[in-house]
């Protein structure tokens, strides 16, 4: 093999794996050649240097932001056509669930005021597979930065697309709330599938964790209080009524499980959760 | 707002938007500071939502955005094409093989040569490379990407990849040997 062809080969014989018929040869030229050899190893340690030097990083949460809020604006500009506030609250994707968000608000308040038999203590969240301190541990780490979205989107139509195009195993639930932009990733536990929605509605954030039903009911990976799965059953809803602070609302809709945390109070989450 | 207008938005952002990461880095290792990285991010996703009709659906969508960039990078921060700068490679080879010769380990080698220098240089000598070799190296060397798909990218055959690539780590080389060459790191003759 000649040295022009030794050359031609080095990217690959870096980057990639070298045709077998070419390897061989490839090898023997670099052991008699002093030239390529250098070559071929200088080569490797620029590749080398750059990547340990020049990190790919993730976008910065304000950079997505920045992008969203953008295509926000180009999507109103593009609203402007439209009618007045009459025409559009009874158009049928507003007036529609906000009646149905009234009707699920009003027996919310129902289930509130019923007594409340169960109780036990915060230790019935501290189990690592608690769907509640999964939770609040999920909602801890995307706060942090360190659980990153895979899609920063302005509408919840986008994020419906985005786990529709996912393989899981449940339809996920996406709140239509005014919101500054949407996140969504899907991640597994213990070969679970969760999906993850974050809400940024003004200066506070509504996190959802989603797993398939029967997963979180019945399955043998994740768990949830006992008094959770009673109340799930009677009314599709429930949150600790024991702990004020813990401002984690569960509930079910057709096979999905959603557990949603947030910045705001307990008051003002039902209130989001409730009226959507 | 009609339902086909809401299905487009839906499409676009859960096709598009999942690949912000690569298109990021890119234009931060192009425009070289993250305000214009930023700009050239929503500049880039503001074009493609707007040119999205034109999307073939099931092509390669991150090549697509990130051609969309490269133009919008071209139009936007079009500066002088740079040539080359003339590299003494026979000064590196020579270099390189005094050193070699008491050396054995290649990490030992790596260590010698550019052990001392610091991120933000490499990052310099990245960015003062001329686009079309900078382009192939950022997307093999910091991306990952594979050859067949840096040809989609830069819309050229995988054998010209492989020859900017080349080229591209030669001069790399050059430029992180005369940072090192200042640092004292390697004595100039």
């Amino acid at each position: 093999m000649e040295c022009s062809l030794v050359q031609e080969y080095l990217g690959d014989a870096i980057d990639r794996v070298l045709p077998t018929d070419v390897e061989q040869e490839f090898r023997a030229h670099l052991e008699r050649c002093p030239k390529c050899r250098n070559a071929c190893e200088m080569e490797r340690i620029s590749k080398q240097v750059v990547r340990q030097h020049v990190k790919h990083i993730a976008t910065p949460q304000s950079v997505q932001a920045s992008v969203a809020h953008s295509l926000k604006e180009v999507y109103r500009e593009s609203l402007g056509r439209a009618g007045g506030w009459l025409e559009r609250f009874l158009s049928p994707g507003v007036f529609i669930p906000t009646l149905a968000g009234g009707v699920v608000f009003a027996a919310f308040v129902l289930l509130l005021m019923l007594p409340n038999e169960s109780s036990y203590d915060m230790s019935a969240h501290t189990a690592p597979n608690d769907v509640i301190n999964l939770t609040f541990k999920n909602f801890a780490l995307i706060r942090s930065g360190q659980f990153k979205p895979a899609l920063v989107a302005c509408s919840p139509e986008s994020v419906a697309e985005f786990f529709h195009r996912s393989d899981l195993n449940f339809a996920v639930s996406v709140i239509k709330v005014p919101c500054d932009s949407y996140s969504a990733i899907w991640s597994e536990y213990e070969g679970v599938k969760v999906a993850h929605v974050l809400y940024k509605i003004g200066g506070e954030m509504l996190y959802v964790y989603q797993v398939n039903k029967d997963e979180a009911l019945r399955g043998s990976k994740l768990t949830l209080p006992p008094a959770a799965k009673i109340a799930l059953a009677k009314s599709g809803w429930y949150t600790d009524p024991n702990h004020p602070n813990c401002n984690v609302v569960v509930w079910t809709v057709n096979g999905t499980l959603c557990a949603a945390s947030s910045t705001m109070n307990k008051d003002k989450l039902f209130a989001v959760l409730t009226t959507r | 707002m009609s339902r086909g207008t809401r299905k487009k938005q839906a499409e676009f952002e859960a096709e598009a938007l999942p690949h912000m990461d690569v298109l990021y880095n890119f234009a931060l290792r192009t425009t070289g500071n993250e305000n214009d990285a930023r700009d050239l991010l929503q500049e880039t996703y503001l074009r493609a939502y707007r040119f999205w009709d034109k999307y073939e659906k099931g092509t390669n969508i991150r090549a697509w955005l990130f051609r969309i960039m490269k133009n919008s990078y071209i139009n936007r921060y079009r500066k002088e094409t740079k040539e080359p700068d003339k590299v003494d490679y026979d000064e590196i080879e020579n270099f390189y093989n005094t050193i070699r010769a008491d050396s054995t380990d290649p990490n030992d080698l790596q260590e010698k040569l550019f052990g001392h220098l610091l991120g933000d240089e490499v990052t310099k000598a990245l960015e003062s490379l001329p686009d079309d070799f900078r382009t192939v190296v950022i997307l093999c060397d910091i991306e990952g990407l594979t050859y067949e798909e840096i040809a989609e990218f830069v819309e050229c055959p995988i054998g010209t990849v492989r020859s900017r690539l080349h080229r591209g780590r030669k001069l790399l080389q050059a430029n992180l040997y005369e940072y090192a060459k200042k640092q004292g790191v390697i004595k100039s003759d």
